[in-house]
Parts: C-alpha cells; structure tokens; sequence
C-alpha cells in the first residue's frame, strides 16, 4: 500500500507541475467579464467558477471523476438550473488548479486525493462557513495541501 | 448472443393476430445515439410524430400513445390516448404509470359505456393507489422507492373533443390557425402545478396555512418543502403518507415535523376542449422542451415544416437552445454521455398529434386497428404485454444502450 507521506510528495509534485504550466494553458479562465459570450471552440465546453471566472475546458474532461464529482457538488449546491451556464461550486483559483491536474492526467492515487479535499472545501461551502475570502484567494494551494 | 436477443425480442413482439398486424408495420422507432424517434405513424384522427432524448442515467421519461378502442369492450369507444410521464428521482414510477394508466382507463371506460372527466379522474386514481401498494410492499427492501415520483400527463381525443389531464410541469399545447392571417397560435390546453407559479404556491399556503415553509425559495428555484418543484404527482409517496417518511429514508428526504395532511396532491387538473377544424395540431412534450422553447416558438417550427419528423425537428431546437445557453456547441452537446449529459439539458419527450379535422369528427364508432407506441424504443400490441411484462423491463434497457 502506497504511504501517506508518498501520495503528499506526489501531490506536491503534480501541484508545481501545474503551477508553471498555469502561465501557458489555453483554457485558462476569461477575465473580460463578457459572461455570454460566443460559444466555446470546437470540443469545449464552459463552466464558471463561483467568483464568475470563465474556463472553456475540453469536452473529454468531463469523463474525468473529478468533474464528475464537481457536477455532482454543483446538483447538490443549486439544483439543475436550465436557463444559464454551468457553475461549479468553487473558487476560480481552485478550479484552474484541478483543470490543470485533469490535463497533467494524474495518477488515480493523486485523483482520489484530490476528490476529497475538494470534498473538505465542499463541505465547508455547503454548510456556509466558508473560509476568509483573502484566505482562499491568496494560499489555497497550501490550504489544499493541509487538508492531505 | 445478440441474434440470440433479436429472435426473443422477435417472439415477444410478434402480433397475436391479423388484427394487431398494422402495429407490427407502424411500430419501431430509431435509435440514433441517445435519441429515439418515430418521425410519422397513424392514428385514428390523423398522422403523429414522437421523438425522446435522454439526459439522465435511466431514462425517466416515459411515454405512449395509442389508438384504436378506448376500451376494454371492442364496442369502443375509438379514440386517441397520448401520455407523457416525466419521473423524477428514478424511473420507477413513470414506468409504472406507462404499465397501468392506459389499462385502467379502458377498465373504467368500459364500465361507464363512455368516455368522460370521471372515467380518466378514476384511472389516475387507480394508478396513484397501484403505485402507493407498491411502495408499502417494497418499502423494507428498497425505501427509497418512497421518493420516486412522476409527472402525468394525458390527453384523450374522441368524440371531437380532446381531454387533457396533468399532474406536475409537463404540458399540452394546441396549434390552432387563424384564418384572416394564416397564423398558427399557440393555446395551452394543460394547466400545471409547479412552484415557480405564483398561483401554485398560493395554493400551497391556502392548503397548508400553518406551514410558513410549505414553500421555500433557494437558489431561485422554488421548491415545496424546499425539495420538490412540483406540487402533484404521482407517487413521491414520502411527501403524501407521514408513514413512509421516516427512517430508512435517506436523511435529506425526511421533514423535520410530522404531517396530517399529505403535501403533494396526485388530483390531476382535467379539461376538456371541443375541437374546431382550424385546430391543427397538439404538442405534448414534457417540460425539458419547454424549459427551452415558448408555447409560441414550439408551435411556430411544427407549422412552418413539413409533418414528418415534426416532434424530432421540436427535440433539436430545444437542445440547439441548451447548448446556446451552456456556451458550447450543438454539434458537441450531442456528444456528452448519459448522466453527465444531464447537467446540459432535461431528459426530453416530444408527441405532436395531427388532427385531421375529417377524422377528428368522424364517430368514435369507427373501428380502427389498435395501434401502440412507446417513446424510447418499444412497440407492442396490448395483448402480448403481460406475458412480455417482466423480461421487457431488462430488455429496454439494453436495447437503449445498444
């Protein structure tokens, strides 16, 4: 069985990785603040984080357990809305973050990690206590890794 | 193995006799991804179209028309019966409701020698009570049956006139030309019970004046009990007997406080239209299409195109409006899975019923032969559905998913 302290270093790992990617991905989120704009590219579909940030994410994502997760967190959290976008129920800095682990396609060790502490965040949404927003934005990286 | 199936299927679906042998050549739609569509069939006052998309895992969509004696005497009376049943919370009860609805109607039509407001109030009835023993029969193997709950929608043409009967959010939507102009306009023949009506939650609060949260408004969805959009149906069992709402029910479906009084309604709101000849057509479609298209819009697209795949052509404006309002691709919504597709759009059912007013008008002694079509992929003559009844249920599944 693979230890506690691996699955962390592997988790840091994948985490810088997508850290100097970030600079360069191409769905990185849309500031323009355009919030229906044109339809996304060929084989992309759109979602919003909860602070209205904009990502166009390639369609074969959403067979990933992550985003499946996140869909089932966005039912639970507003129900299936029919008359706007799909808004998943987490900050834009923390959604980039688990894009850019799915395109990285990480281990399912590091999937799982990630899928439970999104839970941790989820719940904390979920029952309206909610971290200091300056808290989230500026350190959710090493918020996300605490919660390993 | 799979000719295996297709003879099986063969034998189960052969018609019991010449009578049966235009349902055998009317039957059959096609399967095209996640879409099931029977572009044109016949029925006794005209031609019809029947088209579903599905969104969610199991298809909770139900439907069925049929045509031919509205009862169980072959002295009739001859008519057209369509249903659309939209299940939340599982299939369960929209399969039930498309199992017993029609042939409790032509029990109590039989009965009472016509057809009327009673006969259909009763078969609602009937189905309500059918699925209610259900659920106190499974309830210890499987509670959650208690929270499966479905939509019901009915129309009933005989006689020149149309009866429509609904429970929940799914709608009836006659297309009727004018004639100074040519126009078609849209007349809602349903009347609906969702919470997002003003007058469905006033008529909440009048039924349950010391309940202040009978009603609950969250993420600007208003939900009864903050858990259901609709206030009728039938089924949700864990909203109408306090008995069932209760332990093992997950937590999140059991209240707070005990009710007297059941919270949802299953009394279906029954109308009845005499039809005119510049009455041209009716769509019956469950609220994933009008989630997306307006009375107007719908009836506007099957007018100006030709008959033939009109409720097909009805099931793609909708999705080609759901993909607009997700920001992507039609071309690309249509290639998301079951299940996840659902997070896009509604499972989708579509009936558009012709009226052809020389038929419309024609006694409802006329014999014609009994047709049967169920939305998303089966057809069948009546006759040969019990002995079918169980290995079918497997069966649609797996032809869905061929």
């Amino acid at each position: 069985m693979i230890s506690a302290k691996r699955l962390v270093n592997m988790a840091r790992k994948w985490q810088k990785m997508a850290a100097g990617k970030r600079k360069r991905i191409s769905y990185k989120r849309d500031d323009d603040g355009d919030k229906y704009s044109s339809a996304a590219n060929k084989g992309h579909f759109v979602v919003y984080s909860m602070d209205h940030k904009r990502f166009v994410v390639p369609l074969k994502y959403l067979k990933s357990n992550v985003f499946k997760e996140l869909l089932k967190w966005s039912e639970e959290e507003f129900g299936l809305a029919s008359d706007g976008p799909l808004v998943l129920p987490c900050e834009g800095v923390v959604l980039e973050y688990v894009i850019s682990l799915v395109e990285e396609r990480v281990p399912e060790e590091v999937e799982k990690l990630l899928i439970t502490s999104m839970a941790t965040c989820h719940g904390l949404a979920s029952s309206s206590v909610a971290p200091p927003q300056g808290h989230q934005t500026t350190s959710h990286n090493s918020w996300l890794l605490e919660s390993f | 193995m799979l000719s295996q199936l297709m003879n099986f299927l063969r034998t189960c679906f052969r018609p019991g006799s010449d009578r049966y042998a235009r349902a055998g050549s009317d039957g059959g739609g096609r399967q095209d991804g996640l879409l099931w569509y029977k572009d044109s069939g016949q029925h006794l006052n005209g031609e019809f179209s029947m088209a579903v998309v599905q969104a969610n895992n199991l298809l909770e969509d139900q439907s069925q028309l049929e045509s031919g004696s509205l009862s169980s005497h072959e002295s009739g009376p001859y008519g057209t019966f369509v249903g659309v049943y939209d299940g939340h919370g599982g299939p369960e009860t929209s399969r039930f409701i498309n199992d017993h609805l029609f042939h409790h109607l032509k029990r109590f039509t039989a009965e009472q020698q016509s057809m009327s407001v009673d006969v259909i109030r009763k078969a609602f009835q009937a189905t309500e009570e059918g699925f209610m023993s259900l659920v106190a029969k499974q309830w210890q193997m499987k509670p959650q049956i208690a929270a499966v709950g479905s939509c019901c929608l009915v129309g009933v043409i005989c006689n020149g006139s149309i009866y429509v009967a609904n429970l929940g959010d799914s709608r009836a939507v006659l297309g009727r030309v004018v004639k100074a102009t040519g126009e078609v306009l849209a007349m809602q023949l349903s009347t609906e019970h969702n919470a997002a009506l003003e007058s469905v939650r006033q008529e909440l609060h009048s039924l349950h004046p010391d309940d202040s949260k009978i009603v609950v408004l969250k993420h600007n969805v208003w939900r009864v009990k903050g858990l259901i959009q609709v206030s009728r149906s039938i089924g949700d069992v864990y909203l109408k007997k306090a008995e069932f709402n209760r332990e093992p029910l997950y937590a999140k479906f059991r209240l707070r406080e005990p009710f007297k009084r059941p919270i949802l309604s299953s009394e279906p709101s029954i109308s009845v239209y005499q039809l005119q000849p510049h009455d041209q057509f009716v769509i019956f479609a469950s609220d994933g299409l009008w989630e997306h298209l307006s009375n107007q819009e719908a009836v506007d697209i099957v007018q100006n195109n030709p008959r033939n795949a009109s409720a097909r052509r009805l099931v793609k404006a909708a999705l080609q409006e759901a993909a607009k309002k997700r920001e992507m691709r039609y071309s690309d919504l249509k290639k998301i899975d079951r299940g996840v597709r659902r997070h896009f759009h509604d499972d989708i059912t579509v009936i558009v019923v012709f009226l052809d007013s020389n038929l419309v008008s024609r006694a409802s002694s006329v014999r014609f032969n009994n047709i049967s079509v169920r939305g998303g992929g089966i057809t069948l003559p009546p006759n040969t559905l019990a002995p079918c009844a169980t290995p079918t249920e497997g069966m649609r599944l797996s032809l869905l998913t061929l």
